[in-house]
C-alpha cells in the first residue's frame, strides 16, 4: 500500500462522479415541489427559533450584531458539515447493491454524497451573502475568501466521510455513535453564540482556547462567518489551520478508503 | 475466503478486546487457471461451488485473500443484469449512469446511444423510468449496455437465462462477434449446453476446488458423469440392491462400429444398446425405451414386443437411429421390461443412461431435429404466366 493515496480513481471516473451526484440530488428531492429550496427551510426555521429564544426573549446577544445572520452563517457551515458526514458515513453500507455488483473506485460513493450536500450549502450561501452585503457593505471586500474556506471545509467533511464510511462497513455502530455525538458537538461549536462574547471568555482563556482549536469545525465556522458577515479576515493561525486541516484530513480519508477497498464488498 | 461472523459490533470489540469468533469458509481454494486472450472459457459446477466468486474476483469486486490474480485489459461484466440501474431514472439516463460505472466517456455514449437502445429494442420506452420496465426489458437494456462497453474481457454470469428466445439468439450472435473480434470471454452457467456452445475450454468446480479442466465438451461430460453418479447413488440408497429374476444390466449408446459414445452430435447415426439378463429366461416380453429431457419431460418412447431372452444369459437389444432426433441438451434414457401382455413390470432402470447431445447447427431452433426433405418449385427460370 503506497503512502500517498491515488487520485486516478477520482479523475478517471469524474464522469461517474457527476452521474452519481446527479443521481443523489435527483433521489433526494424526487417528487417534492420545492426541491432544492427545502435546503433553506431548516436553517431559516432554526434561525427564527434561535433568534426568538436567545435574542428576543433572553436578550443575551446584545454584543453580537445582526444576530439572525450570525446564526444563519453558522448554520450554513454546520448543516453542511453534519449532513455530509452523517450521510457520507452510511453511503457505502446503503449503496451496497451497486458495490456488490460492479467495480469502480469506491471513494466515489461518499464523495458524491458529500458533494450533493454542498449544493444545499450553496443555496443557503446564495441567500446569506447578498443579505450580509446589504447589511454590512464592507463585506464585499472579504467575501471572496469564503470560497477557499468553504472548499477546505468540503475537504474536511469528505475526509471524515471517507474514514467513517469505511469504519461503518466494518462496525455498523458508527452511524449510531455519530448520531449521539452530533448534538453535543453542535452546542460545543460557536454557532448560536460567539466564543469571544461569552461572559466567561475573559476568566477562562484556556477553556476557550481548547474549544476553539480542539474542535475542528470551529475555525471553519468562525472563519467563514468573519469573511461573510464581519468583513474581517481571521488571524494567520486560523487561516493556516483552515486551509491545512481540511485537505490533510481528505488525504488521510482517501488513503483509508483505498487501503480497505478490497474488503468493502465482502463485508457488505 | 469469506469470513462469516454472527455479528460484529464495537461493543464486542471493546469488551472482548478481540474480534468476535469467526467461522472461516473458503469459497475457493487451489484454483489455478490461465485464460488466453481471445479465448472463451466456461466455468461449470453446482450452486455454491464458487463459480460466481471467480467472476467477482475477475471483476475486482472481491480481492483474493491469498494468491494472485491478474487481468489484462478492460473488463466488462454482466454479473448481475442492470446492476447500478436507478429505478427513478429513465432508460436513457440509466444508459449514461451504467456507462459511467464502466468508465466510459460521455461522448462515446452520445455516439452510441441509439445503437444501444435499438439493440435492447426499447425505442418506445427509452424515456420511461426503468422501475416501470419488465424484468425482460431490464435485462435487455443491461445486456445491451454491457455489450457496448468495448471491453477486452467479458464476464457473463447466467445472464442469458432470462429474456425471450429471439433476444437470446441475438445475444449469442453478439457474443460470437465479440469472440471473433478477439475478445476474451469467461462464462458461468449451470446451463451447460450454453457453455458448450460458447466456450473452447472449461473448468469444473466442486466446493470451491478445481475438479476438471480442459476442452469444454470434455469438462461438461465429466460434470454430467458426476451428476449421474450422484443420482445413481441416491437411487441405489433408496431402492436397496436390485433384485428379481430379470434385470436391466446396462444401457449404452454406441456408434455404427460398436464403440461406446459419451458425446453425441445431433443427427448422427447412433444405436442404443440394452443389455438384459433374465435368470429364468423370458418367453415373450416387451421392452420399452423412453427418453426424457433434462426437465424430466417425456419426449418419446419405443416398445418392442415378443422379446425372447435365454435363461441366465446376457442378451443384447439394439435400437438404431439413422439420425439422432434430439437437438442439443442433456437427456436421460429409461428402460422397462414387462411381461407379454404388459400387465406386470419385470425390471426397469431409470435413468439407465444419460445422453449429452451437442448441436451442429446453431441456426435451427426448438427441441427436435425437424428433418424432412425439401422439394423446390420446378421453375426453369421464367415464372409461368
Amino acid at each position: 500500500m503506497p503512502l500517498l493515496p491515488s487520485f486516478s480513481g477520482l479523475i478517471g471516473y469524474s464522469e461517474l462522479l457527476r452521474t452519481l451526484l446527479r443521481r443523489e440530488l435527483r433521489s433526494r428531492y424526487k417528487g417534492s415541489s420545492l426541491g432544492l429550496l427545502w435546503s433553506l427551510v431548516f436553517p431559516l426555521a432554526m434561525m427564527a427559533v434561535y433568534t426568538l429564544v436567545f435574542s428576543v426573549l433572553w436578550r443575551g446577544t446584545r454584543n453580537i450584531p445582526h444576530y439572525p445572520l450570525f446564526v444563519l452563517a453558522g448554520l450554513a457551515v454546520w448543516t453542511f458539515f453534519q449532513s455530509a458526514v452523517l450521510l457520507g458515513t452510511v453511503s457505502l453500507t446503503s449503496g451496497g447493491d451497486l458495490i456488490k455488483k460492479v467495480w469502480f473506485p469506491r471513494e466515489l460513493v461518499p464523495a458524491s454524497v458529500v458533494l450533493a450536500q454542498t449544493v444545499s450549502a450553496v443555496v443557503i450561501l446564495v441567500v446569506l451573502v447578498p443579505l450580509a452585503i446589504y447589511v454590512v457593505p464592507e463585506n464585499v471586500r472579504t467575501v471572496a475568501l469564503a470560497v477557499p474556506f468553504f472548499a477546505a471545509l468540503i475537504c474536511l467533511a469528505l475526509g471524515l466521510a471517507w474514514m467513517l464510511s469505511v469504519a461503518q462497513v466494518f462496525f455498523r455502530d458508527v452511524e449510531h455513535l455519530l448520531g449521539v455525538l452530533f448534538l453535543p458537538w453542535f452546542f460545543l461549536t460557536p454557532i448560536i453564540y460567539s466564543l469571544d462574547q461569552l461572559p466567561a471568555a475573559a476568566s477562562h482563556p484556556t477553556l476557550i482556547h481548547l474549544l476553539r482549536y480542539g474542535n475542528p469545525v470551529t475555525p471553519y465556522v468562525e472563519g467563514i462567518r468573519a469573511v461573510v458577515l464581519e468583513a474581517t479576515v481571521p488571524g494567520a493561525p486560523i487561516v493556516v489551520y483552515i486551509l491545512l486541516v481540511g485537505p490533510l484530513v481528505a488525504l488521510l480519508g482517501l488513503w483509508v478508503v483505498q487501503r480497505y477497498e478490497d474488503r468493502i464488498a465482502i463485508e457488505l | 475466503m469469506i469470513r462469516l461472523s454472527h455479528s460484529r459490533s464495537l461493543k464486542e470489540v471493546i469488551l472482548h478486546r478481540e474480534l468476535p469468533k469467526t467461522r472461516e469458509l473458503w469459497a475457493l481454494s487451489d484454483v489455478d487457471l490461465d485464460i488466453e486472450p481471445g479465448e472463451a472459457y466456461g466455468i461449470v459446477g453446482k450452486n455454491g461451488s464458487g463459480k460466481s466468486t471467480i467472476l467477482k474476483l475477475l471483476a475486482r469486486i472481491f480481492a483474493p485473500s491469498t494468491g494472485t490474480l491478474e487481468v489484462g485489459g478492460r473488463v466488462g461484466s454482466l454479473i448481475e443484469i442492470g446492476a447500478g440501474f436507478h429505478p427513478d431514472f429513465t432508460g436513457v439516463e440509466n444508459v449514461y449512469l451504467n456507462a459511467a460505472i464502466y468508465g466510459l466517456k460521455r461522448s462515446y455514449v452520445d455516439a452510441h446511444l441509439d445503437e444501444i437502445i435499438a439493440f435492447a429494442e426499447l425505442e418506445a420506452f427509452k424515456d420511461a423510468q426503468v422501475r416501470t420496465y419488465s424484468s425482460g426489458m431490464y435485462m435487455r437494456l443491461g445486456f445491451s449496455i454491457a455489450m457496448h462497453v468495448q471491453a477486452d474481457v467479458m464476464l457473463l454470469d447466467e445472464v442469458l437465462a432470462v429474456g425471450d428466445k429471439a433476444f437470446q439468439e441475438k445475444c449469442y450472435e453478439r457474443i460470437w462477434d465479440f469472440k471473433r473480434s478477439g475478445g476474451t470471454i469467461v462464462f458461468v452457467s449451470h446451463d451447460d449446453g450454453a457453455v458448450a456452445r460458447v466456450c473452447d475450454r472449461a473448468l469444473l468446480l466442486e466446493e470451491g476446488r478445481m475438479v476438471e479442466s480442459g476442452p469444454a465438451e470434455e469438462v461438461i461430460c465429466a460434470y454430467h458423469r458426476r451428476l449421474v453418479g450422484a443420482a445413481a447413488e441416491r437411487v441405489a440408497a433408496r431402492n436397496g440392491a436390485p433384485t428379481g429374476p430379470c434385470r436391466v444390466h446396462e444401457v449404452r449408446a454406441v456408434a455404427g462400429d460398436g464403440s461406446i459414445k459419451e458425446r453425441l452430435t445431433e443427427g448422427e447415426p447412433v444405436a442404443l444398446e440394452v443389455w438384459l439378463f433374465a435368470e429364468d429366461g423370458l418367453e415373450a416380453g416387451r421392452v420399452t425405451v423412453g427418453i426424457r429431457d433434462s426437465a424430466g419431460r417425456a419426449l418419446g418412447s419405443q416398445t418392442v414386443e415378443q422379446v425372447r431372452l435365454r435363461p441366465a444369459q446376457l442378451e443384447r437389444l439394439r435400437l438404431n437411429f439413422p439420425g439422432l432426433p434430439m437437438r442439443e441438451g442433456r437427456f436421460t434414457v429409461a428402460v422397462a421390461v414387462a411381461n407379454g401382455d404388459g400387465t406386470a413390470e419385470l425390471a426397469s432402470s431409470d435413468p439407465a443412461l444419460e445422453l449429452n447431445v451437442f448441436s451442429a447447427d446453431f441456426q435451427a431452433g426448438g427441441p427436435i431435429r425437424l428433418g424432412g426433405q425439401w422439394e423446390l418449385p420446378s421453375g426453369d427460370g421464367a415464372p409461368e404466366s
